[in-house]
């Protein structure tokens, strides 16, 4: 007996070391080792589900406090649509400045901090602060919406998982993005637009290594949201088609309006940021209580301005407002917005987007209906357009402004109209505004992060820009001498040599020199030296592939990609000091 | 907790004691779970996330039925407030309440529907439109959503004539949340209402011989399908359904008086003429009846083909007709403007009647006679600008064109 109670406590602390160690397990079996790259890939599953969830039940507390304070339909009641906005903005800021401090700041800014400044770390403390604080300030009605704090949910519950799993220091930089496309998927409920939203404006390039965990971290966000609150996409769109080409000049106008509005939105919230700032230290807690009863006083009049809209947005969807009902909805939507956002209430500008780009599309697009020898065209898409066309002016996300309308429309029709239009809009806002909106914030908040727009823009250089045309090389069964004359001749003291096997070698002047003192001036090359094989470059590869391969060998061909022995170039350090402008 | 279990027993639960029996609790717990060696730190931090994702996917349980239950309570009050507005007639403010219920319940059939109606009460078609659109996509087959786009399509004018017509077909053919038979049947009425007036007679005629079979024996809509047969030119089967309602109520005069109007359609005049003396008898004061017993007797007075007419008779009675459409066409149309071939027309006619006058063998020339009448008021129509309404006339010509 007391044998087997040995090997039931051998086999015991033999598992316990399996998981505490992983490195073997009970029966002496390997265990699947999950290096970092795989655990990475594995706890964006973890991280969407977790984002889903937390995200739903931020959904369910905005909708509860809504209900509670606002009424059902909003507006109701004269003293709730005036009292509950301001009291709720200032529980929401006392919450953040008293409770939760590192949860103040835009959550797209903060998710970017982390990748860029503090190694992905997201304190939890700003997932609760964002949590409890926005749902009050949005459920209660203030001009913002939930998906930026749903962002930073997302990043905050990613980093914390990484942090909680010991992920490499490269992976912990990338989590962050991964919980942020999660968290945004399950806010939008549009997996599609939240991958490319955080490739865009997030991490900024495509990164292979990171694509495949923010993609999987989306769709299971979605997934569980969906479990929860029902696969219907964010909008009703009702159907449409395109049958015009005339439609498309329409289109362009509505992009050229969006792209104005963007411009006027992004300057008057930077203006009156500024002119905020300069205010005493009591407006932390008075401005806010002041935009929520301004916004409380527009929603008397305009109750579909409150809270993040989105039934304003429906309702503009189904043909519910004339033009001038649009058109006054999205200017009462810009000055409620661009009050809340300044004053520093919590929440986020993709639902205040989204709201002004519908109903600004719909008025533009329904005035347009009126000229003469207009085409007839939906009331709904003309909103949809729209709202593309304010998110690529104000974020400057043009694929992600592309597909968020492809995605929550359903409908494939609506691209070629939204290609335009955003276009346009994106253009315009490039033209009259130096930064993108999230970089103005991110400076307003203290903060020098890299402009996104800049670096997919930076042109980079190449081979090409910088190798020598010069296609002379020696032969290898050239001799040592003939070698010797050409290389004095040379302005480099080295020279490529042509193999046998239509590979490229090189020599110095310094080895020619010494094998013809030591008598070999009539051997041929190949005989005289041991040619080794170069690495081969290729017009179109960046600088810094030749620069990291040149460390090794002072010269390097360059040949044509579909013909190896066709040599086009030769590239040198020097050739590459050159093209950065550095002088030799 | 067993100090817990005794300040219960006791009758009192101390803060101490509750205080004492969780921190021996949280004791045991991180002695037996996060100390022991099973657990290494990446494990507790583990446990710790999983219990986590229990705990939330818990709470958002919890959560989500709170949540639907009361968007399903609020709804429900919102549509009880807009049925109690709408039954006011208060649909502007109905129409709010609806919207809210709506938006909270976007799958709810009845508030769609709800919302849908009382868009088209306040006449706003294009929005009612989209709503029915979008009932329509998630359900083809919906007879009443189809039937309200018929109506909104049959009020937006001439441009939506055809699409009325095939929303009215998929009502028709569509599925009815109840009685079936009866919203058919009511429907394709309102089809055949709206091919009326909008004069498609053809498909008038379709629609109704189709209703007539659908018809059990309901007398109302019996004598409704029998006048649109009348108004489509379809007297023989208006007869039939005429008929069939006598049959059921032999003293109907609206059945009489339809049953009169088709045997005047069909040439029938003598019988025509029996069933307007019964349906005057039936309802004396339909002075419409008593105007087209009067008709049918002229005409029967007018007609050269009577049974039991002798000859002479029939024959100046064919050339009595053939006075009255000469003189028609004379009085409205210049001779010299008509076609030679009217002019021949008019030249035979003057011919017919001198024969008559010098009291020809008149066997001969009752049949010209009467041909030659029937092409006369055919002229008359066709080339007088106002030419005399003759009803009488025209009853007649027609029959004997028939007859011809």
């Amino acid at each position: 007996m007391s044998t087997i109670a040995e090997i039931l406590e051998t086999k015991r602390r033999q598992l316990a070391d399996t998981l505490a160690n992983r490195n073997f397990n009970a029966s002496g079996i390997p265990l699947p080792q999950f290096g970092s790259a795989q655990r990475f890939l594995l706890l964006s599953i973890l991280i969407g589900v977790f984002s889903g969830l937390l995200v739903v039940c931020f959904h369910f507390l905005i909708e509860f406090i809504s209900w509670s304070t606002l009424g059902v339909p909003v507006g109701e009641s004269l003293v709730y649509t005036l009292l509950f906005p301001p009291f709720g903005a200032l529980v929401s800021v006392l919450l953040i400045r008293e409770v939760f401090p590192r949860a103040e700041g835009s959550g797209i800014n903060n998710t970017k901090a982390a990748i860029y400044i503090s190694d992905g770390y997201i304190p939890l403390q700003s997932v609760f602060g964002k949590f409890l604080a926005c749902s009050i300030s949005i459920g209660s009605g203030n001009s913002l919406g939930p998906e930026d704090p749903a962002l930073q949910m997302g990043a905050g519950v990613a980093s914390y998982i990484g942090r909680s799993f010991h992920l490499a220091r490269e992976h912990m930089r990338l989590i962050a993005p991964v919980g942020a496309a999660a968290g945004i998927a399950a806010a939008f409920n549009t997996p599609i637009t939240a991958v490319l939203f955080v490739i865009e404006e997030v991490i900024g390039s495509w990164n292979a290594g990171v694509l495949g965990s923010i993609v999987l971290s989306a769709v299971s966000s979605v997934v569980v949201t969906r479990s929860f609150l029902g696969d219907q996409p964010l909008f009703r769109v009702p159907e449409f088609q395109f049958r015009d080409p005339l439609e498309l000049v329409a289109y362009a106008v509505m992009g050229v309006a969006g792209g104005l509005v963007s411009v006027a939105f992004v300057r008057a919230l930077v203006f009156i940021r500024e002119r905020f700032s300069d205010l005493g230290s009591w407006r932390h807690y008075a401005l806010p209580a002041i935009a929520g009863f301004l916004v409380g006083c527009i929603g008397l009049g305009l109750p579909g301005i409150m809270g993040a809209g989105y039934e304003s947005v429906d309702s503009a969807l189904h043909d519910e407002f004339g033009w001038h009902m649009l058109l006054l909805l999205c200017l009462a939507k810009f000055a409620a917005t661009v009050l809340c956002f300044s004053a520093g209430t919590p929440g986020g500008m993709f639902a205040p987007t989204l709201f002004m780009g519908a109903t600004l599309g719909g008025g533009v697009g329904l005035l347009i209906g009126n000229i003469p020898r207009m085409p007839e065209v939906a009331g709904s898409a003309y909103v949809l357009v729209g709202m593309g066309t304010l998110f690529a002016g104000i974020f400057r996300t043009p694929m992600t402004s592309i597909f968020m309308v492809f995605e929550v429309s359903a409908s494939y029709v609506i691209i070629l109209p939204v290609m335009i239009a955003n276009t346009i809009a994106y253009l315009i806002s490039r033209r009259f505004l130096p930064e993108p909106f999230f970089e103005l914030m991110a400076r307003h908040e203290g903060l020098d992060l890299p402009s996104n727009e800049e670096q997919r823009e930076r042109e980079s250089l190449h081979v090409e820009d910088a190798m020598s045309r010069t296609r002379r090389a020696l032969s290898w069964d050239m001799s040592v001498d003939a070698a010797l004359h050409a290389l004095r001749q040379s302005d480099v003291p080295y020279a490529l040599v042509s193999t046998r096997r239509a590979v490229w070698a090189s020599v110095s002047l310094a080895a020619v020199e010494r094998a013809r003192e030591q008598g070999k001036g009539d051997l041929p090359l190949a005989e005289a030296f041991a040619l080794t094989d170069l690495p081969r470059l290729y017009m179109d590869l960046a600088l810094d592939e030749a620069l990291s391969k040149l460390s090794k060998v002072p010269i390097l061909p360059i040949v044509s990609r579909a013909r190896p022995d066709q040599l086009l170039g030769s590239i040198t350090l020097n050739d590459i000091h050159k093209a950065f402008g550095i002088k030799a | 907790m067993k100090e817990l279990l005794a300040g219960s027993q006791s009758g009192a639960i101390s803060g101490q004691g509750v205080r004492h029996a969780w921190q021996s609790l949280r004791a045991r717990v991180h002695h037996h779970l996060v100390l022991h060696p099973f657990f290494g730190e990446v494990g507790q931090r583990a446990l710790l996330i999983f219990a986590a994702l229990f705990i939330l996917s818990s709470t958002a349980g919890i959560l989500n039925g709170r949540y639907w239950a009361a968007r399903d309570t609020l709804a429900r009050g919102e549509f009880e407030r807009a049925r109690g507005l709408n039954a006011q007639g208060l649909h502007e403010q109905a129409l709010r309440h609806l919207r809210a219920a709506f938006h909270l319940e976007r799958k709810n059939r009845d508030y769609r529907m709800a919302f849908t109606l009382t868009l088209i009460q306040l006449e706003r078609y294009g929005e009612a439109r989209i709503q029915l659109d979008e009932i329509l996509r998630d359900d083809p087959t919906n007879a009443p959503a189809n039937l309200l786009l018929a109506r909104i399509a049959a009020s937006e004018g001439a441009a939506s004539m055809d699409s009325a017509v095939q929303y009215y077909q998929r009502a028709i053919y569509g599925l009815w949340p109840d009685n079936p038979l009866h919203h058919r049947i009511d429907t394709r009425f309102e089809l055949a209402h709206f091919l009326a007036s909008e004069d498609r007679i053809e498909e008038l005629r379709a629609e109704l011989i189709i209703l007539a079979s659908d018809i059990r024996d309901d007398p109302g809509q019996l004598l409704n399908t029998g006048y649109l047969m009348l108004f489509a030119h379809a007297p023989a089967q208006a007869e039939t359904v005429f008929t069939r309602v006598l049959g059921r109520y032999p003293r109907n005069a609206e059945a009489l008086a339809g049953l009169g109007k088709a045997q005047l359609e069909t040439g029938n005049f003598a019988a025509s003429e029996q069933t307007f003396l019964r349906a005057a008898r039936a309802n004396p004061e339909n002075l419409e009846v008593r105007k087209q017993l009067a008709l049918v007797q002229q005409i029967r007075a007018l007609n050269p083909k009577r049974r039991g007419l002798g000859i002479y008779v029939s024959a100046d009675r064919a050339g009595h007709l053939l006075i009255i459409t000469l003189d028609r066409l004379a009085a409205c149309a210049d001779r010299k403007s008509l076609p030679p071939e009217v002019q021949d027309d008019m030249a035979a006619a003057a011919t017919h009647l001198e024969t008559r006058r010098r009291g020809a063998p008149p066997a001969e020339s009752i049949d010209a006679r009467i041909e030659l009448a029937i092409r006369l008021f055919h002229d008359g129509s066709d080339f007088c600008v106002n030419p005399a309404e003759q009803p009488a006339v025209e009853h007649l010509t027609r029959a004997l064109a028939v007859e011809q």
